[in-house]
């Protein structure tokens, strides 16, 4: 029986990996996909809670979630393409110019 | 004929449409097109005016008046201002009154002006200044009235100030509109007041409830008086006449279409619009009786001690504005605007007149330049031109006559009348009779004496000597002008009462024949005093003027104006330039700089603090929202505990 702690369980397990992977990888790719990892594990543990609860709003703010997330990934994309013409590397440590 | 009132607006919108087509035709017509494009938008205005004016006499006496709305400018409860106008007698004889000259000046100023080459400038600014001239005197209410107003004053400044190249003349309009914004703080104040007793700023309502006693006489009293602040500044009365004499420096048919006919005589036109509320406060009207009658002598008098010929008209205007003013004040408001037309038609002459004879000197000059320093508005070195301008020196010589007062010219009739209302009263007023007596002695003396030293005798420059004739553009409306000085008058002569049964229908005007025999002996003397002692006989070679060595040191104090000037340098000028020189010196560097400095050093120690924190690197932002989402995470759950 799958009951909704393993779905939180699962989507808690989801966003620890993508804040670590966040925290200690360098090149740029990386940290956005374990940015794409946090989001879609909060949308799991929105989508598990809904249906545990019989409420459509739940599911209804993935659709959000992802949508922002889509947007988000564009320009964050694009912003890389962009760094990388210019400075040629991906690596964020590299990227330090705005240290006060 | 009614449809046609309707359409009245279009007396203001003609001149700016004038200044519109002049604005937007830079650089595609010649500049020459400029003045007849403003003229002919003046000339539209004067004929919109006179249908209107038609429209208006074929109405019964107690049907003319017609209130017109236009717009709705702003609606803020209880405040509603609207832009209206409002036909009646008094402002349509303004109105006739302002567009006539004014279409006549316009037109004297295409030859004057030729030549200049910031012509379609000053034509725009003519224009402008017709525009809100009308505005002033047809608006339906003291809000509109104030715009007109203040648009006035902002025409004068550019005007008088019209070539500023000369710093002089930079510095004259600069005076002109500093002085003009102390009268029209007390203005703005009785404005307010006016709003907050009324609730309104319409004319039709306050006056009504004027009548109906629904105001106390104190606050009667002090509304008043603070208009009347505004009528000092812009209609030169004592204390704030000063800036009129330095307005001359702004090109001379701008000195006598608004320093001598229009605009300085708004504040005239003001107190007689305004008059059921000055009758509700007869210390206000006493307060101006006698202020107008002071200013009438006071500036009488330094016009025989002056000799740049603009200057002294422009202290006759003074005087005649007083003369204006103390019998608006005294209630005589037909006689005021009577004398206010007619001086508007005579005062233009002259300073037209005036007009001519610098122009003639100018181009002399050109031709036969001499050694001394050259000044064209100089009386002393002027002389004998009534043979080399004889058009400029009869039509000079009428208006002359005008103003002194001699019957059977337009300004004897006015002047009468004035004096024929302020004399029947007793008490203060009586006071102000004498002082408008004397000063029409010193009218007709100061007047005798300019005519004198440039017209008669011998030359006393080489430009004098080979001056000539102006052209026909310019001696034309001397005529017409002239025509006006001596025929304006009847309108109001008794028996005929034309200008009275207009304004105020059932008062024909007062006629005291021993009074108007008194004024003519007045004028008489003042004359016969002046040509005894300025006759080219009596007037020995190489004497400045004959009057110094008669007068000695009291001489020298009129040619200084009385000291006035100095006076307020002392008073209110010099503390005030030291005063603003010590908020330079102390209250700028070490108030303002230090509090902005000291801010700016605040917010750099806080942030020297703050900004090791930002350190570029991506994962330390990142750990640092994470902790800031765990605490935040925790504090939920304490809070739902």
């Amino acid at each position: 029986m799958v009951t909704l702690t393993h779905y939180l369980a699962l989507s808690a397990l989801l966003f620890g990996i993508g804040a670590v992977g966040f925290l200690i990888r360098r090149n740029a790719l990386i940290i956005f996909m374990c940015v794409e990892l946090m989001l879609n594990a909060a949308g799991l543990a929105f989508v598990a809670a809904s249906r545990y609860r019989g409420l459509l709003e739940g599911q209804l703010t993935v659709f959000f979630v992802l949508t922002v997330a889509a947007a988000e990934v564009a320009v964050g994309l694009a912003l890389m393409v962009a760094i990388f013409r210019t400075k040629r590397t991906t690596n964020v440590d590299e990227l330090s110019g705005l240290r006060g | 004929m009614d449809a046609l009132l309707e359409w009245s607006w279009l007396i203001i919108a003609f001149p700016l449409l004038g200044l519109l087509i002049n604005l937007i035709s830079t650089g595609y017509t010649r500049e020459r097109m400029a003045g007849i494009v403003a003229s002919m938008a003046a000339a539209a205005s004067f004929g919109m005016a006179l249908m209107v004016f038609a429209a208006l006499l074929s109405r019964p006496p107690e049907a003319r008046l017609v209130e017109v709305t236009l717009y709705q400018w702003a609606i803020v409860p209880p405040l509603t201002a609207e832009v209206g106008l409002r036909i009646d007698p008094l402002s349509i004889a303004m109105a006739l009154i302002v567009t006539l000259v004014g279409t006549l000046i316009h037109v004297y100023s295409i030859g004057y002006m030729a030549g200049d080459p910031h012509i379609r400038r000053f034509f725009m600014f003519l224009n402008l200044f017709l525009a809100s001239m009308l505005l002033l005197v047809l608006a339906d209410n003291f809000l509109i009235l104030f715009v007109g107003w203040e648009l006035v004053g902002l025409c004068s400044y550019l005007l008088i100030g019209f070539w500023f190249e000369t710093p002089y003349n930079a510095w004259a309009g600069r005076k002109a509109f500093i002085v003009n914004r102390i009268g029209d703080f007390g203005f703005t104040l009785g404005l307010l007041l006016l709003f907050w007793t009324f609730g309104t700023f319409r004319y039709g309502p306050i006056f009504e409830a004027a009548e109906h006693g629904a105001v106390e006489a104190g606050v009667a009293t002090l509304i008043t008086l603070l208009l009347f602040a505004g009528v000092t500044g812009k209609s030169a009365q004592i204390p704030l006449y000063v800036w009129l004499p330095d307005a001359m420096a702004g090109p001379t048919p701008v000195s006598a279409l608004i320093h001598a006919a229009t605009m300085v005589t708004a504040g005239v036109y003001l107190i007689a619009r305004a008059h059921p509320l000055f009758e509700l406060a007869p210390l206000t009207q006493g307060v101006i009786t006698l202020v107008g009658a002071a200013t009438a002598l006071w500036a009488a008098l330094i016009a025989i001690g002056q000799f740049d010929l603009k200057r002294v008209l422009a202290f006759s205007t003074i005087s005649q504005l007083g003369y204006m003013v103390a019998a608006a004040g005294a209630g005589a408001v037909g006689a005021a605007i009577f004398h206010l037309g007619t001086h508007a038609f005579f005062k233009a002459l002259l300073f037209l007149g005036a007009g001519s004879v610098i122009h003639a000197l100018e181009h002399a000059h050109r031709h036969h330049p001499d050694a001394s320093p050259f000044d064209p508005n100089d009386m002393r070195r002027m002389g004998g031109l009534a043979r080399r301008m004889p058009i400029t020196f009869w039509t000079f010589g009428i208006g002359a006559a005008a103003l002194a007062g001699l019957p059977p010219l337009a300004g004897f009739w006015s002047k009468d009348e004035i004096l024929a209302a302020l004399g029947k009263a007793g008490g203060w007023t009586a006071l102000a009779y004498g002082l408008l007596v004397a000063a029409a002695f010193l009218t007709a003396f100061y007047m005798t004496r300019q005519v004198a030293m440039i017209f008669a005798g011998a030359p006393r420059s080489a430009a004098a000597g080979h001056a000539h004739e102006s052209p026909a553009v310019m001696t034309v409306p001397l005529m017409i002008f002239a025509f006006f000085s001596v025929g304006v008058g009847w309108i109001n002569a008794p028996g005929l009462g034309a200008l009275s049964a207009w304004l105020e229908p059932g008062y024909p005007p007062v006629f005291h024949p021993e009074q108007a025999l008194l004024a003519t002996l007045v004028a008489l003397a003042g004359i016969g005093t002046a040509w005894a002692i300025y006759r080219p006989q009596a007037w020995p070679e190489g004497v400045e003027d004959p009057l110094r060595p008669a007068l000695r040191g009291f001489f020298t104090a009129l040619t200084r104006k009385l000291y006035v000037d100095e006076l307020y340098d002392v008073l209110f000028v010099r503390p005030f330039e030291r005063a603003a020189r010590a908020v330079a010196d102390v209250v700028e560097p070490y108030g303002i700089d230090g509090a902005v400095h000291a801010v700016a050093r605040l917010v750099g120690s806080l942030a020297s603090g703050v900004r090791r924190w930002s350190s570029g690197y991506v994962r330390q932002y990142g750990l640092s929202v994470l902790i800031g989402a765990v605490l935040l995470v925790f504090y939920i759950l304490w809070m739902l505990r």
